[in-house]
Order: C-alpha cells, then sequence, then structure tokens
C-alpha cells in the first residue's frame, strides 16, 4: 500500500512539474495563477452590464437556447427562444426574419450552461458573424430584475 | 544411534502432490488459464492506456477548451481552473504511457483509477443537477454530461480497478 501511494505522488508531482513547464512555452499556455477573464475563456462572451447595454438600445437581437417550457416560465423581454436541441426544425422558420447582419445576444439558464455556446457555433456555421453570448444566463439576469416576460 | 531416516527425513509430500486430480493436465489448464488472464490484462491496458492519452492529448492541444468545460462544471473555484486545465491531461497521457511501458506499472494504474473515480463523482454530480454541460472527457469533440458518458466512466473506473488489483496481486 505504501508503495502504491509513493509511487502515485511520485508520479503526479513530477508530471505536475513537467505540465507546468510545457505550459509556460507553449503558444496555447495558460496562465495558471489566476482566474481567465471571461474573454480569455471565450471570445464572445459579455457580462451582464454590457448586455444590459445592448437590451436598453435595442439594437441586438436576443436569443434563448433554453427548452421552450423553461421560456414560459420566464425570460428576458423580447427574447426569442431558439432551444439549441430544437434548431433544425426551428431555425428554418426563423431564418426568415434573423437578418444576418444582425448582432444576436445568445443567453441560456446560467454560467454553468452550455447550451448557448452550442447554438451560437451553430448560428455561426449558418453564416451570422455577429453573435455574442451573455454567459451568466437568465439567472443573473433574473436576480438584478431588470426587464423580464 | 540414531537412523539416518529419523535424522534426516525425507519430506512429506504436499497434499496437492498426492491429490488424484493433480494430473500434469491440471496444470497445463492452469498454466493456459495463467496465460490468457495476462494476456487479457494487457490487451485492456493497451486499450485504457489509449483511450487516456487521445483524452489528455486532445485537452493538452486545446487547454482552453477544458477550462470552459470546467468552468461549466461550477465544481471548483475560478481561480483553480487554469492550474486543473494545464495539469489534468498531462496526469492522464504520463499515466497511461507509463502503465503500458511497465514502469510503475502500480502507481500509474492506481492514478487512473483515482482520476476515473474523479471523473465518475463530476459526471453524477452534474448528472443529479441537471446541467447542460459539456463532458470535456475527450476535449472539442465531447458530447453533454449524460447516462452515456456516466456510464463509460463507470466502465474505465472498473477497468481500471481490475487491472490495479491485478498488477498488485501479481507483485504480492
Amino acid at each position: 500500500m505504501k508503495r502504491i501511494v509513493i509511487q502515485t505522488a511520485g508520479l503526479l508531482a513530477a508530471t505536475t512539474v513537467l505540465a507546468l513547464t510545457v505550459n509556460a512555452f507553449s503558444p496555447v499556455g495558460l496562465s495558471v495563477t489566476r482566474a481567465l477573464t471571461l474573454r480569455e475563456l471565450d471570445a464572445r462572451y459579455i457580462t451582464a452590464e454590457e448586455t444590459k447595454t445592448r437590451h436598453d438600445a435595442g439594437q441586438s437581437l436576443f436569443l434563448d437556447a433554453r427548452r421552450p417550457e423553461l421560456f414560459a416560465k420566464g425570460h428576458i423581454a423580447g427574447a426569442q427562444n431558439l432551444p439549441t436541441d430544437e434548431f433544425g426544425e426551428r431555425f428554418a422558420t426563423m431564418a426568415g426574419w434573423l437578418p444576418k447582419e444582425a448582432e444576436l445576444v445568445i443567453y441560456c439558464d446560467m454560467k454553468s450552461c452550455a447550451l448557448s455556446r452550442q447554438l451560437a457555433d451553430k448560428l455561426a456555421e449558418a453564416g451570422y458573424g455577429r453573435v455574442v453570448i451573455f454567459r451568466d444566463g437568465w439567472v443573473a439576469w433574473k436576480e438584478r430584475e431588470w426587464a423580464a416576460e | 544411534m540414531m537412523s539416518e531416516t529419523a535424522c534426516n527425513p525425507k519430506p512429506v509430500a504436499a497434499v496437492s502432490d498426492r491429490s488424484p486430480f493433480n494430473s500434469s493436465a491440471d496444470s497445463a489448464v492452469g498454466d493456459r488459464r495463467y496465460r490468457l488472464g495476462n494476456i487479457s490484462a494487457t490487451v485492456l491496458r493497451f486499450v485504457l492506456a489509449a483511450v487516456f492519452m487521445v483524452a489528455g492529448g486532445l485537452k493538452i492541444a486545446d487547454p482552453i477548451s477544458f477550462a470552459r468545460n470546467i468552468v461549466d462544471y461550477d465544481l471548483v473555484p475560478e481561480a483553480f481552473v487554469p492550474m486543473i486545465a494545464v495539469v489534468l491531461p498531462w496526469w492522464e497521457v504520463v499515466a497511461a504511457a507509463l502503465a503500458v511501458a511497465g514502469r510503475w506499472k502500480i502507481g500509474a494504474l492506481a492514478a487512473l483509477t483515482g482520476m476515473s473515480g474523479v471523473f465518475l463523482v463530476v459526471g453524477g454530480i452534474t448528472l443529479a443537477r441537471g446541467l447542460s454541460v459539456e463532458c470535456g472527457c475527450f476535449g472539442f469533440l465531447s458530447e453533454r454530461v449524460g447516462l452515456v458518458s456516466v456510464s463509460v466512466e463507470a466502465a474505465l473506473l472498473v477497468v481500471c480497478g481490475l487491472l490495479l488489483w491485478k498488477e498488485v496481486k501479481n507483485e504480492s
């Protein structure tokens, strides 16, 4: 048992040193001494305040990536529902009035929701070049008691 | 005067040697089973190593995607995310390499077993919380966490654990 622990700990410690050394010289290396900023995590991410500014300006189209039943319970005022899991069927009907040059603000429930990113990827593949993601999502918007429906 | 046999008694044959069932045929079957067992364990070790090397390699190539996945899980403070995103994939690759190279095999298998256990727990918690999170297991190729991904993680844990147990048994 002691031998297993020593071997495992030694292996992990040596590998940690190797990993950090390679990371320091790698072109895709990360800074390990601090949290990554929103933009570093994904260049499309915007903060709650930036989202509010866009909402107030009324120039961007808001798309809710969640399931319809969650959208019905509450969503950002003026947002349209484009569930990521129903993209194929829903996008066909929405594409007609969703101009390619429009800025699209995508959101889902909260930080730990990959649906908004997946929807943003699908829209980018469909030719939408101005897509941003409100990462903190509906939960953060509701907490701030901003305009909702 | 004591007899020679009293001073130098012939060793008593072991019970198994005297058993009418311990023929040379039984020994051959036992040897064959032992070899098959070892061959199966070796094949499994190589397959397991391949899985972890691919998983780790994809994450090493794109650490920012893996960092995003870790953030999405919302289980560790964001300050720790870059360190985990950088170090964990290397643990996977090096442990996998050592598991097949034969050096520090036990430590490597123990590391892989430990990591598999952690992945299973994280996947289970995420599933229970109902989050729509990408697994991150295979970098950008990863699918969302669900029953399939959690089942795969459970299977990996069982395989790692069995190989570790076999290795410990062989060496003891």
